[in-house]
C-alpha cells in the first residue's frame, strides 16, 4: 500500500515538472486556446447545422447527443492533461528514448504516463463542462443523488477506457520495428462514430465499436442510461467490466511489449 | 563477490529486408521480408566487485546489446543473466536501483528543466536519503564541477557538461555497479580527464563495480584492469590488460594490438 | 524541373514506407464518411428531402467528397514541426530549391499513391451503392480538372498552417484546426447548401469550399456547367491570393528559425 502512496507522489512530482517545463510555452497555450475553442465549435456547429434541418438522428435530440459529444470531449481533454504521456509511448520506442526509463527503480508505466502534460486539455475539460452542463439542462432528467454519483462514475470510466485505448494503441510500436505507428490517431478518429447514437448503425458496426473497440461503453451506454434510453440498462451494467478489462489488457500489454522491446533507434 | 554472472547469453533481432528503388518499395509494401539476425551469440563471464571492465568491439560487435541486457533494458533471446544473484529482466525495479548507467549518446536528465531539479527528482525516485544526497552533491560538484551549470536546463549544456551531468545523476544512490555506454562520445580532452578522476576515484574507494564500453583506448587505460573483447557476438579475449600486453612483448601500445587482433580476425574469416 | 519530379518520386517512396500511417489516415477519413452516411441515412428514413437534397443524391455526395478529402490528407504541419525541433529544416532551407515547392511535389508524389488506393476503395464503394446511372463524360473531366485544382487549394492551407510550426510545439493541435477548419467549411462533413442563411453567405467568401464542396458539386451534377466554369475560375483565383499569402507568412516565419540556431 505504502509502495502506491510513493507511486502517486512521484506521478505528482513529475507533472509539477511538466508544468515548470511548460511556462516557456506561453505563447502556444495561448494559441491553442483558441484553437480548440475554435474547432470544437466548428464541431458543435455542425452537430446544430444537421438539427437546423431536421429534428432528431435514430431518436436522439440535439441536446442529448451534446451530452455523447461532452463525455467524448470530456475524456479526451482529461487523457491530454493527466496522461498525455500515453501518446509519447510510440515517439519514446522509436528513438529509443524508453532506456533512460527502464533503468530508474519506478514502474515503466507510471513514467510513461507522465511523460508529457498538454495544457490543452483544460481547455477541451471546460468546453465539455459547459456542452455538458448545457445539455443536461435541456434534456429532461430527473436528478437524485443517485445519478450524480453515476455521472460522475461514468465519466471517470469513460476517461480509462480511452486511456487504455490509446495506450494499446500506442504500445503496438513494440512490434512495428522501423516503422511509424499511427494507430493511437486512427482509434482517436474511431471516436467519431461513438457522436451519433450507436442505433443508426448497421449491426456488424455496433458490434466491432461495442466490444472490439468499445467506444459504445464511452458515450452511448452511460449517456443512454442517464436518459433512460431504451436497451442501454445492460450496457451501462458492462461499463466497470470492460474499464477492468481494457486495463488489464493496457497492462499485459506493457509487459509483453517490454519482453520484445530491442532499443534501437531509426 | 559476484556482481554480474552472464551464462551463454544470446540475443537476435528480426530485421526488414529493405529493397530499393519504386519497385522494390512497392513489394515491400505487399509483402515484406525478414531476416535473423544474431547481435549477441552466447557468451558467458563473470565480474566480482569492485572490478573494472572494458567491453571492447568494432561497431556492430555486439557491446551495447549486451549492456542493454545486463541493465534489464532488454530481454535477452536465450542464457541467463544475474545481477547480484537476481535477473535483471525479471526484476527489473530492484535491478534498478543497484545500478547507475550512464548512455554517452543519450542524457537521461530531464530535457527542459535545470539540471538541479533533475536531481532534486532524482533524490525522491531512488528515496535518498538527505544527508546522503548533500554529501554526494559537494562531492560530485567538487570532482566534476558541475557548480557552474547545476541552474541550466540540460539541453543548454554542451557534450561534456552533459556527461559530466549524467555521470553524477547516476551515481546519487551510490550504486554498487556502474554500467558506461560510451561516456567520452565526443567529449573534449579536458572533460575527459575529470571524468576518469572522478571514475578511478569511485572504483578505488566505493568499490563500486565498474563495466564500460568505448572505442577509446584511452578511455580503457585510464580506467580499466581488465579487458573483454567482443567480435562478431562472441568473446575473443577476456583477462587482464597487462596481461595482453605481455602476450604481444611489451613492445606495442594496446591500440596497435587491438588492430592487430582484429586484423587478425578478418584473416581468419576470409581464409 | 528535374529535380523536382526526383521529389515527386521522393514523396511516393515515403508514402510507401510510412504506409501504416496513411492506411490509417485514410482509413479514419473512410470512417467519417461511414458515419455521415448512417447519419444521413438514419434521417431520411423520417423525410424524403432535406433542404433539396434527396438521399439520391447524399448517397453520392458523401462518398465523392470522402474521395477529395482524402487526396493530400496526411498534411505534412507534424513533418514539419518534427524537422524544425530536431533541427534538420535548416537542411531543407539550405538546399537550392524552392522550400514550397519542394513540399508541394513530395505531397504530389505521395498523392498519386493516396488517389490511386482512395480510387479504388471508394470507387468500388460507390459503384456498389449508387452504380453507373449518374455518371457523365463531360462532368467527370470537369470535376477531375476541379479535383487537381482542389488540392491546390489544399496544398496552400496547409502549408500557411505548416507555417505555425515554427511558434508551435503542439503540431498535432496545429493539424487538428486545420483538418477540422477545412472540414467544416469545405462541404466535407455537409453539402455547404444545407448551412443556414448567414453563415451560408460567409462561406461563399471563403476559400475552402474549393477543396470539396466545388468539385462535389460539379460531379453531381448541382452545378450546371456555365456554374462550374466559374467555380474553376474562382478556385485559380484563390489558389494565386493564398500563395501570395504563403510567400509573405513564409519570410516572416523563416526569420524565427535563427531564434533556434546554434
Amino acid at each position: 500500500m505504502q509502495k502506491y502512496g510513493t507511486y502517486i507522489k512521484l506521478y505528482i512530482m513529475f507533472q509539477v515538472q511538466n508544468i515548470k517545463s511548460l511556462a516557456q510555452y506561453r505563447t502556444d497555450f495561448l494559441m491553442m486556446v483558441f484553437f480548440t475553442l475554435f474547432s470544437q465549435g466548428c464541431n458543435l456547429g455542425l452537430i446544430c447545422i444537421i438539427y437546423s434541418n431536421i429534428p432528431q438522428v435514430g431518436g436522439w435530440t440535439m441536446w442529448e447527443i451534446f451530452l455523447l459529444y461532452g463525455f467524448l470531449l470530456f475524456s479526451e481533454g482529461f487523457i491530454n492533461f493527466f496522461f498525455q504521456g500515453a501518446w509519447k509511448i510510440t515517439n519514446m520506442i522509436h528513438m529509443a528514448e524508453l532506456d533512460r526509463f527502464l533503468v530508474r527503480p519506478v514502474p515503466v508505466g507510471l513514467q510513461l504516463l507522465t511523460a508529457k502534460i498538454d495544457f490543452d486539455g483544460l481547455n477541451k475539460m471546460v468546453i465539455a463542462a459547459a456542452v455538458l452542463a448545457v445539455g443536461f439542462g435541456k434534456c429532461e432528467i430527473s436528478w437524485d443523488v443517485k445519478k450524480v454519483i453515476l455521472l460522475l462514475v461514468f465519466l471517470a470510466e469513460a476517461c480509462i477506457i480511452r486511456v487504455c485505448m490509446i495506450w494499446i494503441a500506442s504500445c503496438a510500436s513494440f512490434w512495428m520495428e522501423g516503422k511509424k505507428n499511427s494507430l493511437n490517431y486512427f482509434v482517436i478518429s474511431l471516436g467519431e462514430m461513438a457522436k451519433y447514437p450507436m442505433v443508426i448503425y448497421p449491426p456488424v458496426f455496433q458490434g466491432i465499436f461495442g466490444y472490439l473497440i468499445p467506444y459504445a461503453f464511452v458515450s452511448f451506454y452511460p449517456v443512454g442510461y442517464l436518459l433512460g434510453k431504451e436497451g442501454t440498462g445492460a450496457g451501462a451494467l458492462g461499463i466497470p467490466f470492460f474499464c477492468v478489462l481494457m486495463l488489464a489488457a493496457s497492462c499485459m500489454v506493457l509487459r509483453q511489449g517490454l519482453a520484445n522491446y530491442e532499443s534501437s533507434s531509426y | 563477490m559476484k556482481m554480474i554472472e552472464v551464462r551463454n547469453l544470446k540475443k537476435d533481432y528480426r530485421i526488414a529486408k529493405k529493397r530499393t528503388g519504386m519497385m522494390g518499395s512497392l513489394k515491400h509494401l505487399v509483402m515484406p521480408r525478414y531476416e535473423t539476425l544474431e547481435a549477441v551469440k552466447g557468451i558467458s563471464f563473470q565480474i566480482h566487485e569492485g572490478e573494472s571492465v572494458a567491453f571492447l568491439g568494432l561497431n556492430g560487435a555486439g557491446k551495447s546489446t549486451t549492456i542493454k541486457m545486463l541493465t534489464g533494458i532488454m530481454k535477452p533471446s536465450e542464457g541467463t543473466v544475474r545481477i547480484m544473484g537476481k535477473d535483471p529482466f525479471l526484476n527489473r525495479i530492484e535491478n534498478a536501483r543497484r545500478i547507475g548507467v550512464v548512455f554517452g549518446q543519450k542524457s537521461q536528465l530531464w530535457w527542459d528543466i535545470p539540471v538541479i531539479e533533475s536531481f532534486r527528482l532524482l533524490k525522491n525516485i531512488y528515496s535518498i536519503p538527505e544527508e546522503q544526497y548533500t554529501r554526494n552533491m559537494e562531492r560530485f560538484g567538487e570532482i566534476l564541477g558541475l557548480h557552474d551549470f547545476l541552474s541550466q536546463p540540460a539541453r543548454k549544456l554542451s557534450l561534456g557538461q552533459r556527461v559530466r551531468a549524467d555521470l553524477a545523476a547516476s551515481l546519487l544512490h551510490e550504486p554498487p555497479i556502474l554500467f558506461l555506454d560510451e561516456p567520452t562520445i565526443g567529449v573534449d580532452v579536458t572533460a575527459k580527464q575529470k571524468i576518469y578522476e572522478f571514475l578511478r576515484e569511485t572504483n578505488s574507494k566505493k568499490k563500486t563495480t565498474i563495466l564500460l564500453t568505448s572505442h577509446d583506448m584511452k578511455d580503457l587505460e585510464s580506467i580499466c584492469q581488465r579487458l573483454l573483447i567482443l567480435e562478431k557476438g562472441k568473446i575473443l579475449f577476456d583477462d587482464t590488460i597487462d596481461k595482453l600486453l605481455k602476450e604481444y612483448g611489451g613492445e606495442m601500445t594496446l591500440e596497435e594490438i587491438i588492430i592487430r587482433l582484429f586484423e587478425h580476425e578478418a584473416d581468419h574469416i576470409t581464409g | 524541373m528535374k529535380k523536382y519530379l526526383a521529389y515527386i518520386r521522393c514523396g511516393f517512396l515515403e508514402g510507401c514506407a510510412y504506409r501504416s500511417t496513411f492506411i490509417t489516415g485514410m482509413l479514419a477519413n473512410f470512417i467519417q464518411a461511414v458515419v455521415l452516411y448512417y447519419v444521413w441515412k438514419s434521417i431520411f428514413t423520417y423525410q424524403e428531402a432535406v433542404n433539396g437534397y434527396t438521399w439520391e443524391i447524399m448517397k453520392q455526395y458523401v462518398f465523392v467528397a470522402f474521395l477529395c478529402n482524402s487526396v493530400f490528407s496526411m498534411g505534412f504541419e507534424m513533418n514539419i514541426a518534427e524537422r524544425i525541433v530536431k533541427g534538420d529544416i535548416i537542411l531543407d532551407l539550405l538546399k537550392p530549391l524552392s522550400y514550397r515547392g519542394m513540399l508541394f511535389f513530395r505531397m504530389l508524389g505521395t498523392a498519386g499513391l493516396e488517389f490511386a488506393a482512395t480510387f479504388v476503395l471508394i470507387g468500388s464503394v460507390y459503384l456498389s451503392v449508387n452504380g453507373l446511372q449518374y455518371l457523365s463524360g463531360t462532368r467527370t473531366a470537369l470535376f477531375l480538372i476541379s479535383l487537381f485544382l482542389g488540392m491546390g487549394v489544399k496544398f496552400c492551407i496547409q502549408y500557411i498552417f505548416s507555417l505555425l510550426c515554427f511558434y508551435t510545439d503542439n503540431s498535432y493541435g496545429v493539424t487538428k484546426a486545420r483538418e477540422i477548419l477545412t472540414n467544416f467549411f469545405s462541404g466535407a462533413l455537409i453539402p455547404l447548401a444545407m448551412f443556414p442563411g448567414v453563415l451560408r453567405e460567409i462561406v461563399k467568401y471563403l476559400p475552402f469550399q474549393g477543396i470539396i464542396y466545388t468539385p462535389c458539386c460539379i460531379f453531381i451534377g448541382t452545378f450546371s456547367v456555365e456554374e462550374s466554369m466559374i467555380s474553376i475560375f474562382l478556385q485559380i483565383v484563390w489558389i494565386v491570393v493564398l500563395g501570395l499569402l504563403g510567400s509573405l507568412l513564409g519570410k516572416k516565419a523563416f526569420g524565427v528559425i535563427s531564434m533556434y540556431g546554434g
